[in-house]
């Protein structure tokens, strides 16, 4: 399958067009093999896949990257494969200065990893230039020399440099390798070129050095202890001008066609998929976290330890159901009358009238409770069925119906309060008809809500319900403020705890 | 020796051949070749003079290229 | 030393002879007073010599003739000087003499002292009574005795001298060899015999000459380097003259100012021509400021000298010329090690411009490889110190001289050789066809002297090239040979597979034009396809030379029969070529047209073969896809279609809803009907459904 992804940060636009590598039907770049990128106005991809989603597209063109990290890192491999995918797929071609090593140890390394270095040098499209610093830092200043005379040669566009240490070595005074490097960062810019600057200092090495701020971005590489036998590489952006990257460390590998680097289980911003699979919740973070929204035909559960701000999510959700045209069933909960849902309703632009209308919602009443007349029909009073005869009347009132309206193409959508359900029938009923409830409804395509209080039900139940739900979403209350976490998806994703925010605007919450 | 001058002077021209693109300054390449880079100074003068080389710089920081030769490929109206 | 003690004989019997006759003691001692040879009539009076001579010597400071000497009053002896070569060396003293009157006076004289008498009445006795004619005629014949004795001495001296002489010649020509210069010889001969206070050499070079050595008493060397033409001065006289010449008396003649602007004052000078195979390469000169004649026996001398030094310059000539040749030929022979590792036509002609230019410092080089196949008209020029254009040129002048009008018989040996050319702009090349069963081309090598050694050296280069090439090419029929042989065979034993691996390779090669392979590579992929049938265990021996041939098949017979390997022996991707084929025949296995989901060939290369085949499909469709714009789909309405089609284009709902004027809810129940009928899930399924039934049909 095909999918094309819209990528908007702000400053550019990046199409990206990916294959779906697993029939999971989850929305997680990570599922996603990137086909091709077309080209953008200011970036420029990185050469590693995995890189480029962190960076959200690559390296702002012409910016100068440090790359830091211990030996056997995979620095050189980082740059040379930059440079190869730079020639070979973006046709821009570049330079791999090494002060220390010789160039045939290179080409040889690099043969390992498929990458024909020496062909490449061949075709022009790239120089691989073993210098001592200074003479190159000389050359470099000299109009007309060596360094602008190559550039001119293979038209460079990008370089690498192994590695700016050596600099240290080479100038005692400060002052003077800060200027050096300040030069250096001027004279690539200068030329246009994105330089990736390699340097062994790893970063706890007391105070940050000053390279971290002359150059546009830093990178950091580190080989860290993994349980206890293992090692786990990891990649961390801490810098990066007129760019957005996803924080933190993401784990790579070096593989036998080079680094493949796996973006880390962080939030993904700004990503709008379109997709007709998954149901938007009305709040749009709260879509974000779920990749899109809340997959159809899957159960989703709002663990809540307090009453206040539900009432919005909850309608939130239901108003966005029932706007798409969604017939719902709504199992009553004891705290909201149905006058008072839509009055809630209403401020999410539904007439819940209307919905009665054309039958596309229905109430099952546990409590004796007013009925306002417009609903009468569409209520279905189940207070006095015991748990037999109710299950029954699910089974053939209630199932038949939405079988129906699921022939005809519609969608359906069941809201319950399930503190109801434990208060009326009791923990063994629902723990019991739970389970089939859950699966009846994903076999058929039904989406259901559930509203509980796991404090109030106790662990073993609520483990239980966690197990069988699909999506659960905390929301709790912590003396100042609201918060709510995501705690269960269908991407994966745990998301950290969010305040939840009272606006004045639909959706009249939001989360922050 | 005026015997291993010449020897010297091919030995540096094969190296530049099979390394085109490689740029050496008479230490770096007296590293390559394991010979000692006063020896190669007269040489690598000479290379420069028969136009075999480039030189960039001056002193102990010149840097010595390979000048490609002038290649031709193609069908002559004859 | 023989012959002096000869010599000594021979002086000591003519004084026994003389002083027998004359009844007399003689001596002769040295200016230093040492006694070098006596006869004395008694033991004392030679001691009584011996102590006093110095105290003589004292008296007579100076004795320039014969005289007489009263040692004491009345008790005379006569000294005479002995000169040899002019100098005074040696005094002869004859005694005792005395007045015949005066004996008894003399030993009546009181100043004899007792303890002395006796000695005095000795000596007195002794003492010969002598009249005064008989004393001026003794004093004659003291004369002629020193002559005589003079003369041996002088005779000893000048036979010492001669062997001294030919001792000196003969280590001069020791000298002549290989770790020696010049100046070692001409030190030799300066000290041989010291009449000569400097010695130089002046060597000839195109219209100039200038002395090159000197030696003297004295620091002569500011005159190195002075420079003189040809006919000028005596130096210059002898060099244009080619005679030996001597001047004396020089000392006022104004042509010295050559030397007395360096502080040398010849009074006397000879010159020497130097000549070589009837050239005069120099002049050798040697001069004195103390003497205004040369002795002729020195001069004499210095021919010899001459000589020795003519043969001992054509000796170094000659180690010069047997060095440069032996490292001319170490040179060729490496260049012919090197050459041989070459593996493609190119390097061997970069080596060749190189490499020629290394071994005669020219301004340019050019090799002309005329294409192999000889029926084309393709040149290929490398070159090196031409412009471009000039290249071009002379390339052409090249191929119409020789790829069409040049003619060997194969066969005769020696018939290939260097011609010489003056081109246009006034170089001069040497021209050295490389030739081998067939010309390949032409080695040019502009040269300033065009001497035989360069064209020699050119000659062997280009016939080494030749071999390399023709080598090569060897190696690329005997494997297309090969592979025809393989391919061939398996005909006879399963016509599909052989057919199918035609296919294949037609498929192989089209795709790798394509994708832009060189023509190497693309050799070895068809060459692969045509064997891909066999096990490539089979080929192992078969293909020991031919490592990527082997390679590709090996690679393409794991990617075939999924034995793919975890992992890859030094982590290397697949072969280009072995996933090129594997790609193809599964395409013409399968005869479809998705996407490989083999994980082991690169997802790019499966992408651009999905091109290729797009492409050549599309060529085909052209005529079709003109009929009809848009694929109908059957199941879907009318309207539904329009949705489609708005929806491959890419367009969103709203957008879909606003170009066909229906609201955006009716856009999506539209849709839902699409992706139920189509089955399919999602817009970017429909796309590629789409799209995939265009292709279909």
């Amino acid at each position: 399958m095909i999918r094309c992804i819209l990528f908007n940060s702000g400053i550019n636009i990046l199409y990206l067009f990916i294959i779906q590598k697993s029939m999971n039907k989850c929305y997680d770049i990570r599922n996603y093999e990137v086909l091709g990128v077309i080209a953008m106005n200011h970036i420029t991809s990185t050469g590693i896949k995995g890189i480029d989603s962190v960076l959200y597209g690559g390296f702002p063109k012409g910016s100068s990257i440090i790359v830091e990290g211990s030996p056997g890192t995979g620095k050189t491999t980082l740059g040379v494969q930059f440079l190869y995918y730079g020639a070979v797929e973006l046709n821009e071609p570049g330079i791999y200065i090494t002060f220390e090593e010789f160039p045939q140890q290179i080409y040889q390394e690099m043969l390992a990893f498929g990458w024909d270095l020496r062909k490449l040098e061949r075709q022009n499209l790239l120089r691989v230039i073993s210098i001592k610093p200074d003479v190159l830092y000389k050359q470099m200043k000299t109009l007309d020399g060596l360094f602008e005379q190559i550039i001119k040669e293979i038209n460079c566009r990008r370089i690498v440099v192994d590695s700016i240490s050596l600099f240290q070595y080479l100038y005692t005074n400060p002052i003077e390798i800060r200027e050096t490097l300040y030069n250096l960062r001027n004279i690539f810019r200068k030329h246009s070129l994105t330089a990736l600057l390699l340097s062994e200092q790893s970063r706890f090495n007391g105070e940050q050095s000053f390279e971290h701020y002359i150059f546009d971005g830093v990178i950091h590489l580190a080989l860290k202890e993994y349980m206890y036998n293992y090692r786990k590489r990891t990649l961390e952006i801490t810098k990066m001008r007129g760019c957005k990257f996803i924080e933190g460390e993401h784990i790579y590998r070096i593989t036998d066609r080079g680094i493949h680097l796996v973006p880390a289980l962080t939030m993904v911003e700004d990503v709008v998929i379109s997709s007709q699979d998954q149901l938007s919740t009305g709040i749009k973070t709260l879509d974000k976290l779920l990749s899109g929204g809340i997959p159809r035909g899957t159960s989703f559960m709002l663990d809540t330890n307090s009453k206040a701000n539900f009432k919005y999510l909850v309608g939130a959700i239901i108003a966005s159901r029932l706007l798409e045209g969604d017939r719902m069933i709504v199992i009553s909960s004891n705290v909201n009358t149905v006058l008072e849902q839509q009055r809630i309703l209403a401020l999410y632009g539904v007439n819940l009238e209307e919905v009665g209308k054309r039958k596309g919602i229905f109430f099952l009443e546990h409590y004796q409770r007013h009925i306002p007349s417009a609903f009468k029909d569409l209520t279905f009073d189940v207070k006095d069925l015991d748990n037999n005869q109710y299950q029954n009347f699910l089974n053939d009132t209630l199932a038949p119906m939405v079988y129906e309206g699921l022939k005809n193409g519609e969608s359906w959508f069941i809201y319950y309060d399930l503190n109801t359900i434990f208060s009326q029938r009791g923990a063994e009923f629902v723990k019991q008809i739970f389970t089939r409830e859950t699966a009846w409804a994903r076999a058929s395509g039904i989406t259901l809500f559930t509203l509980c209080n796991f404090a109030e039900v106790g662990s073993e139940i609520s483990s239980f319900l966690e197990r069988t739900t699909n999506t659960v979403i905390r929301t709790w209350v912590d003396s100042i403020y609201q918060y709510l976490q995501v705690t269960k998806s269908t991407n994966g994703r745990i998301s950290e705890p969010y305040i939840v925010e009272t606006i004045s605007d639909k959706p009249y919450i939001q989360l922050v | 020796m005026e015997r291993n001058r010449l020897m010297l002077q091919i030995e540096c021209t094969y190296f530049f051949e099979e390394n085109p693109f490689a740029l050496e300054t008479k230490e770096s390449l007296a590293t390559r070749l394991g010979r000692s880079a006063n020896e190669l100074e007269p040489i690598l003068s000479n290379l420069v003079a028969l136009s075999v080389l480039t030189k960039f710089g001056e002193g102990e920081d010149t840097v010595y290229r390979y000048n490609q030769p002038i290649m031709i490929n193609e069908k002559l109206e004859v | 030393m023989k012959k002096s003690a000869d010599h000594h004989k021979l002086i000591q019997h003519v004084q026994d002879a003389f002083a027998y006759q004359y009844n007399l003691s003689l001596l002769l001692f040295d200016i230093e007073g040492n006694c070098v040879s006596s006869t004395c009539q008694t033991d004392s009076i030679y001691e009584f010599m011996k102590e006093n001579i110095h105290c003589l010597f004292s008296t007579y400071p100076r004795v320039v003739e014969v005289s007489i000497l009263d040692i004491i009053p009345g008790l005379q002896v006569m000294i005479s000087p002995i000169l040899v070569t002019g100098k005074n060396k040696y005094y002869l003293i004859a005694g005792m003499l005395m007045d015949d009157e005066s004996r008894d006076m003399i030993s009546k004289n009181s100043t004899f002292n007792t303890e002395n008498r006796e000695k005095w009445a000795n000596l007195l006795n002794q003492a010969r009574a002598i009249t005064r004619e008989e004393k001026k005629s003794l004093i004659e014949k003291i004369k002629i005795l020193s002559q005589t004795i003079s003369t041996l001495f002088e005779y000893e001296q000048h036979e010492h001298h001669c062997r001294e002489l030919v001792n000196g010649i003969y280590r001069v020509s020791e000298l002549a060899d290989q770790n020696h210069s010049i100046s070692d010889l001409l030190l030799q001969f300066m000290k041989m015999k010291h009449d000569l206070e400097f010695i130089g050499f002046a060597e000839k070079s195109d219209e100039e000459c200038m002395v090159s050595h000197i030696l003297g008493d004295k620091d002569y060397t500011s005159i190195l380097g002075s420079t003189f033409i040809i006919g000028e001065g005596f130096l210059g006289h002898v060099m244009a003259s080619g005679m030996i010449c001597k001047w004396n008396n020089i000392l006022n003649d104004l042509r010295t100012r050559f030397f007395t602007r360096h502080n040398i004052h010849p009074q006397a000078l000879v010159c020497y021509p130097v000549c070589k195979d009837h050239e005069i390469i120099g002049v050798l000169f040697a001069g004195t400021s103390q003497k205004s004649e040369i002795d002729p026996l020195t001069i004499e001398i210095g021919k010899i000298i001459v000589n020795i030094l003519r043969s001992f310059l054509n000796q170094k000539e000659m180690f010069a010329t047997m060095n440069l040749q032996l490292q001319r030929l170490n040179a060729v022979n490496e260049i012919c090690q090197l050459m041989n590792r070459a593996k493609d036509v190119n390097k061997i002609a970069f080596m060749l411009v190189d490499m020629s230019l290394n071994m005669i410092q020219a301004n340019f080089s050019a090799i002309t490889l005329f294409d192999l196949d000889a029926t084309s008209d393709k040149v290929r020029i490398v070159s090196r110190g031409l412009t471009r254009e000039q290249s071009e040129q002379y390339g052409k002048l090249l191929f119409k001289e020789y790829q069409l009008n040049w003619n060997v018989h194969s066969g005769e040996i020696g018939q290939i050789k260097a011609e010489i050319r003056k081109l246009e702009w006034g170089a001069t090349v040497i021209e050295c066809p490389i030739y081998n069963e067939k010309l390949l081309g032409v080695l040019s090598v502009e040269s300033v002297e065009c001497d035989e050694d360069s064209k020699v050296i050119l000659l062997s280069l280009a016939s080494i090239g030749a071999v390399a090439m023709h080598l090569i090419q060897e190696q690329l029929k005997q494997r297309d040979i090969k592979v025809a042989c393989l391919h061939e065979a398996v005909a006879q034993w399963d016509k599909f597979a052989y057919e199918f691996s035609k296919n294949l390779r037609e498929m192989a090669l089209r795709f790798c034009e394509y994708i832009g392979l060189s023509q190497v590579e693309r050799t070895n992929v068809e060459h692969a396809a045509l064997l891909s049938v066999y096990h490539p265990d089979v080929l192992v021996g078969i293909l020991q030379n031919d490592h990527e041939i082997y390679r590709i098949i090996d690679d393409y017979y794991h990617l075939h029969n999924d034995k793919v390997q975890e992992t890859k022996g030094n982590g290397q991707a697949y072969h280009l070529g072995g996933q090129i084929l594997r790609i193809a025949s599964e395409y013409l296995i399968k005869n479809e047209k998705k996407i490989l989901m083999d994980v082991h060939v690169d997802l790019e290369l499966r992408q651009k073969f999905n091109s290729f085949i797009l492409q050549s499909e599309v060529i085909d469709q052209q005529v079709a896809i003109n009929d009809q714009e848009y694929q109908d789909i059957a199941e879907l309405s009318k309207r539904e279609q329009e949705v489609l089609r708005l929806i491959v284009q890419g367009l969103n709902n709203k957008q879909i809803a606003s170009k066909l004027f229906i609201s955006e809810h009716t856009v999506k129940n539209h849709i839902t009907n699409i992706f139920s009928k189509l089955n399919i899930k999602d817009r970017a399924g429909v796309i590629a459904y789409y799209y995939r039934q265009k292709m279909n049909s």
